[in-house]
C-alpha cells in the first residue's frame, strides 16, 4: 500500500555519484549552456545588480574556492562573476599571510566571510548585526548544503575537479536555503540555539513519547525518532549515547516545513546531520501521522534497507495513537491559542524569550500589543538579537543587562540555568524589573512542563 | 586571560598618487614600521584597497571602517578624499597553561581588540598633525607629495613613539579636557587676567590658561582647544616635570636674567617650530582660526608658567618674538600669575574639604560632548577635580572592554540611554547618556538587586555632579 518516493535530494545523490565517477562531461556542458548575457545588456544589468547590492537588507553568497558562483539570495549569480573573484582575491591574499579574513565593517554594513574549504560563504547585512550572528547564518547555509550532499561527497567533487559547478547537484536544495535564511533572521531558536515545543500537558506528551519508543526500540540501527507540529516539536526518542544537536534539528524542521510533497506521501531520503555526523548520511523517513492529524513523524536510521520496518513501524505508532485518542490530543494541542504572557499577569511585561539552557528549548510567548505590526515585531527581533549577542560575546559574557530604550525597557538575565530576555513598558522602574524576573520564575515552575520537553527517552 | 596588543604597523597612503603598477610605493605616504620590507608595505597597502573598493559595492555612502581577520584587526580612517589612515593591531592570549597540543602555537583573541579605541587614535592624530601642519590635499597640492611624507614622517615616527597605542584603552578614547573647578569670583578673575594680557599685548591674538593639567579657560573653540590641551599635556608638562628643561639648551636664561617668579617654556617638541631668535629658544606652531573666520592663520604659541599655572599666548607670525616682548610679559606676567595660581589653589583646596564625601567602590567618566569636558576617577589628574578618593580596586580590561561596548552602541543607537550590566565577575557597569552627556560608571560591590545597584549611582551623581541632569 505505501509507494516509496523519491525525493529531488536522492536523484541529486545518485547524480552525484554519475558526474563524479562516471560521467564529468555532463557537466561541463551545462556549464558551457549557460545564458550569456550580450554585452549591452551587461552594462545596464550591472548597474541594476550593485543597486541590488546596497538595498537588499540582507545578502548571502555561497561560492567554491576557485570562485565559481553555487549560490546567491538575491539575482543571479552568473552576473555577479567581478564580485566573486574580488572575494576570491581577498580570502587568498589574507589566507597567503597564514591568516583568516573574518568580517569588514563599512558604516551599518557588516560584510562576514566563512571560510569552509572547498567552498567560501559571505554574508552581507546592512543593518549592523552583530557578525557573530551573520557568521551563525552562514554555518548554518553551510550545513544545509552539507546537509544534502555530505562533507566527504563535497570534498571528493572539489577534489576531483576544482572547477566544478555545484549549482548543478544544488538544483533542488536552492529553495530550501532561501527558507532557511528567513529562519535565521525571524526565529528565536536560530538566536538561542533552541527549540520550540508544542505546548501540551504532560501527561499527554509522554504518552505520545511512550507510543512511539514502544514502537521505535524494537528496530535496530534506528538512531532517532521526532515528532514536529509547524515549527515545533512533539517529541524526540534517540538511541543509547547519541543525542541530536539543535542545529541538526534546525535544519531538518527547515526540510520538513519546506517541502509540501511529505504531506501527500511518505518519503524516503538520505540525509546528513552536520554536527553529529558530517561525513556520512541517514536515512530519514518521513510522514505525517494522518489525513487528520498534521504532526510529522521523522525516524532516521543508519541501515539503507529499513524503509519498510520504518513504514510498518509508523503505522502501528498511528494506529496505536488513535486508539490511545493521541492523535486527538495533538491536534487540540495545534489548534489550542498558544498560551499568552498575559496569563502571568506582570505589570509592565510586554514580551519575552525564555531558554532553558539545559534542554536547550525555548519559549516565545506570542506578540501581544503594542507588536501588533510586523516592523514592530522586527524590530523587537533584533533588539533581542543584539541583547543576545552582547549577553554571549566571546571573551566577556554578561549576566545582566538592563537597557533603557525609547520604545521600550529591556532586561536580559542569564543564570546557569535560564537565559530570560524580556522587553518592558519604557517607564518601568527597576523595582518591578527585578520582581518581574521572580514572578517569571515562579510562573514558569507551574507552566514548564507542558512547555519543555523533560522527557527525551533512550531506546 | 590577559590580551598581549601589539601594533603590528600604521600607514598613510593615498591610491591617486600611483598610476601604474610598478610604481605602487609611490602611493606610500608614510609607513611604519621604517625598515618593513618595500614589497610587503605594497602588497598591504594594495590589500586594503581592495577591500576599501569591495566594501564600496555594498556601502557607497560611508567609507570602510575595519576589517578583521583570525590573528588582527585593521582600522581605517579616510581623513581626506583619496586620503587613507589604516593601523593594524594584533592580539594574543597570553594563558598560563599552553594548549597541549600546540605548545609553540599562539592563541589569538582579536575579539578583545576594539575598533573604537583605535579609530579614536586615528583620530586625534590627524586633528592634530592637520592644527600643526595643515591638510593632507593642501600641503601636497601646495608643495609635492615629498613635502608631505617629510611632515608625516616627522610628526607620526614621534607620536607612535611617545605613545603606546597597544595599550590604550576605553579611557584614551575621549581625550577630553579636565576642567578645574572653580567659584564664579576667582573664574572670573582667570578670564579677566587673560583679556588684560591681550588688551595689553596686540600681539597676542588667544589665550588658554591652564593650573597643572587642569584647564581653567581658553580663548579658542572647543576643538582647538582640546588639540592644544592634548598637545600640551603630551609633550609640555612632562617636559617640565623634569625641571631642568624650562629653558634647557639655550641662553634665554642670560638674555632674560630677572625671571624671577615665572618661567617661559620653550624648546618643547612640536612638529613645526621656529624660533625668532635662535637664543631665545624655539616655539611651536600651529594653525587655528577665529571663530567668525574660516581662514586658518599660523600662530607661534608662547608658554609662561608660575606656580602651578601655564599661561599660553598665541602670537601671530608678523610680530617678532624679541627679547624685549620676552622681558616686558615676563615683568608684566610673573607675580600676576602667581598670585591668580596661588588663590586658584586655595579654593580648590577649600571646595575639596568642605565636600563631605563617602567612599566608594566605584569609578566613574563623565564627559560632555558639549564642551568636551572630562571628569573621571580612573585616571587621576593631580588637581583631584574630583571628590572621589582613589579607590584600591583596578578596573579590569574586561570592564573597560564593557565600556566602550556600551559607549559605540549609544552612539549609534539612541539619543537618551541608560544601560546597567553586571559583568562575569559579577561587577556593575553602568552607562548613561543625554543631551550629549555620557557618564559611565563601575561598581565594585556584590549588588544583586537592580535597584539598590541603581540607588547607589543616584548617590554617586548627587555626589560628584549635583548639579547635572541626568535622565533617569
Amino acid at each position: 500500500m505505501e509507494e516509496t518516493q523519491e525525493t529531488d535530494t536522492t536523484s541529486l545523490i545518485s547524480d552525484i555519484n554519475d558526474i563524479v565517477i562516471h560521467d564529468p562531461v555532463v557537466s561541463k556542458s551545462v556549464t558551457e549552456n549557460d545564458p550569456e548575457p550580450s554585452s549591452s545588456e551587461q552594462g545596464s544589468s550591472y548597474e541594476i545588480l550593485f543597486d541590488q547590492l546596497k538595498e537588499n537588507n540582507k545578502h548571502i553568497f555561497v561560492l567554491s574556492t576557485a570562485g565559481k558562483p553555487i549560490y546567491t539570495r538575491f539575482g543571479n549569480e552568473n552576473q555577479m562573476a567581478s564580485l566573486f573573484g574580488l572575494m576570491i582575491a581577498l580570502v587568498s591574499v589574507t589566507q597567503d599571510s597564514n591568516d583568516t579574513l573574518q568580517s569588514i565593517c563599512c558604516g551599518q554594513t557588516r560584510i562576514v566571510f566563512l571560510n569552509k574549504d572547498p567552498i567560501i560563504l559571505v554574508g552581507v547585512s546592512q543593518s549592523s548585526e552583530p557578525n557573530d550572528q551573520i557568521k551563525k547564518q552562514l554555518t548554518y547555509v553551510y550545513n544545509n548544503i552539507i546537509s544534502t550532499l555530505t562533507l566527504t561527497q563535497l570534498k571528493k567533487i572539489f577534489h576531483n575537479r576544482t572547477n566544478f559547478d555545484l549549482r548543478r547537484l544544488m538544483s533542488g536544495s536552492e529553495r530550501l536555503i532561501d527558507k532557511l535564511i528567513l529562519f535565521t533572521e525571524n526565529d528565536p531558536g536560530f538566536l538561542l540555539d533552541s527549540i520550540s515545543c508544542l505546548q501540551m500537558p504532560s501527561s499527554s506528551r509522554d504518552k505520545i513519547t511512550q507510543t512511539i519508543l514502544t514502537q521505535c526500540s524494537k528496530i535496530k540501527n534506528l538512531v532517532f525518532g521526532l515528532l514536529i507540529a509547524q515549527k515545533h516539536v512533539i517529541s524526540i526518542v534517540r538511541m543509547k549515547k547519541y543525542s541530536l544537536h539543535v542545529s541538526d534539528i534546525h535544519l531538518i524542521l527547515n526540510l520538513i516545513n519546506s517541502t509540501e510533497s511529505f504531506k501527500t506521501a511518505e518519503t524516503w531520503t538520505p540525509i546528513c546531520l552536520p554536527t553529529f555526523d558530517s561525513s556520512g548520511y541517514m536515512h530519514a523517513h518521513i510522514s505525517y501521522l494522518a489525513e487528520d492529524c498534521q504532526a510529522c513523524l521523522v525516524l532516521l536510521t543508519i541501515d539503507h534497507n529499513l524503509f519498510f520496518a520504518l513504514s510498518d513501524a509508523k503505522r502501528k505508532i498511528t494506529e496505536k495513537m488513535r486508539c490511545n485518542d493521541c492523535l486527538h490530543e495533538i491536534n487540540e494541542a495545534i489548534i489550542r491559542q498558544p498560551v499568552s504572557l498575559a496569563r502571568a499577569n506582570i505589570t509592565g511585561l510586554r514580551h519575552l524569550l525564555y531558554k532553558n539552557k539545559n534542554r536547550s528549548q525555548h519559549w516565545c510567548p506570542p506578540f501581544t500589543s503594542p507588536y501588533n505590526t510586523n516592523a514592530l515585531q522586527q524590530n523587537l527581533m533584533s533588539v533581542y538579537s543584539s541583547l543576545i549577542s552582547q549577553m554571549n560575546f566571546p571573551g566577556r559574557t554578561l549576566k545582566v543587562i538592563f537597557q533603557q530604550l525609547t520604545a521600550e525597557t529591556m532586561l536580559a538575565w542569564v543564570t546557569d540555568d535560564v537565559e530570560l530576555y524580556m522587553s518592558f513598558e519604557p517607564l518601568v522602574s527597576k523595582e518591578c524589573a527585578t520582581n518581574a524576573v521572580t514572578k517569571l520564575t515562579q510562573w514558569m515552575k507551574k507552566e514548564e512542563d507542558s512547555l519543555f520537553i523533560f522527557n527525551i527517552p533512550m531506546f | 586571560m590577559p590580551t598581549e596588543v601589539t601594533v603590528q604597523n600604521l600607514y598613510i597612503f593615498n591610491s591617486t598618487l600611483s598610476k601604474t603598477e610598478d610604481d605602487g610605493a609611490k602611493k606610500i605616504l608614510f609607513y611604519y614600521p621604517e625598515h618593513e620590507d618595500e614589497n610587503k608595505k605594497v602588497l598591504n597597502i594594495g590589500h586594503i584597497e581592495a577591500v576599501i573598493c569591495f566594501a564600496r559595492n555594498f556601502n557607497a555612502n560611508e567609507s570602510c571602517e575595519s576589517l578583521r581577520t583570525e590573528k588582527s584587526l585593521q582600522v581605517l580612517y579616510n581623513a581626506e578624499p583619496d586620503f587613507w589612515i589604516v593601523i593594524t593591531v594584533s592580539a594574543e592570549c597570553k594563558s598560563k597553561q599552553k594548549s597541549s597540543e600546540s605548545p609553540d602555537e599562539p592563541v589569538y583573541c582579536t575579539y578583545n581588540l576594539q575598533e573604537p579605541i583605535y579609530l579614536a587614535v586615528l583620530k586625534h592624530w590627524y586633528h592634530t598633525f592637520q592644527m600643526a601642519v595643515g591638510s593632507m590635499t593642501k600641503l601636497m597640492n601646495d608643495n609635492d607629495p615629498d613635502y608631505l611624507r617629510l611632515m608625516l614622517n616627522k610628526f607620526y615616527s614621534k607620536y607612535l613613539q611617545n605613545t603606546d597605542v597597544s595599550s590604550h584603552t576605553f579611557m584614551d578614547m575621549f581625550q577630553g579636557i579636565s576642567f578645574l573647578p572653580l567659584d564664579n569670583a576667582i573664574h572670573l578673575n582667570a578670564q579677566s587676567f587673560l583679556n588684560i594680557i591681550e588688551n595689553t599685548f596686540q600681539q597676542v591674538h588667544f589665550t588658554m590658561l591652564l593650573y597643572n593639567d587642569s584647564l581653567v579657560w581658553s580663548g579658542l573653540n572647543k576643538r582647538q582647544t582640546q588639540l592644544v590641551y592634548s598637545y600640551i599635556l603630551m609633550w609640555v608638562l612632562p617636559e617640565i616635570a623634569k625641571k631642568d628643561n624650562l629653558v634647557k639648551g639655550n641662553s634665554l636664561q642670560q638674555c632674560l636674567a630677572n625671571q624671577l617668579v615665572g618661567r617661559f617654556i620653550t624648546n618643547v617638541w612640536a612638529v613645526k617650530t621656529d624660533s625668532w631668535i635662535s637664543d631665545l629658544g624655539k616655539v611651536p606652531i600651529f594653525r587655528l582660526n577665529d571663530e567668525n573666520d574660516e581662514t586658518f592663520k599660523s600662530y607661534r604659541l608662547v608658554m609662561y608658567k608660575a606656580h602651578h599655572s601655564i599661561v599660553c599666548m598665541f602670537i601671530k607670525m608678523e610680530n617678532p618674538l624679541t627679547a624685549d616682548l620676552y622681558n616686558t610679559l615676563d615683568q608684566f606676567l610673573g607675580t600676576k600669575l602667581h598670585l591668580l595660581s596661588e588663590k586658584m589653589k586655595n579654593t580648590v583646596e577649600k571646595t575639596l574639604a568642605s565636600k563631605l564625601y563617602t567612599e566608594r567602590p566605584a569609578k566613574f567618566v563623565y564627559f560632555n560632548g558639549m564642551n568636551l569636558a572630562i571628569k573621571n576617577s580612573i585616571k587621576h589628574s593631580n588637581t583631584a577635580a574630583t571628590t572621589n578618593r582613589p579607590s584600591e580596586f583596578n578596573l579590569s580590561p574586561d570592564a573597560l572592554r564593557v565600556l566602550v561596548d556600551i559607549s559605540s552602541q549609544q552612539s549609534y543607537m539612541h539619543p537618551t540611554y541608560s544601560v546597567m550590566i553586571k559583568t562575569s565577575n559579577d561587577n556593575w557597569v553602568a552607562g548613561r547618556l543625554c543631551n550629549s552627556r555620557e557618564i559611565y560608571i563601575v561598581l565594585n560591590q556584590k549588588l544583586t538587586k537592580l535597584y539598590d545597584v541603581d540607588s547607589e549611582i543616584q548617590s554617586l551623581c548627587a555626589q560628584e555632579f549635583g548639579t547635572i541632569f541626568f535622565y533617569d
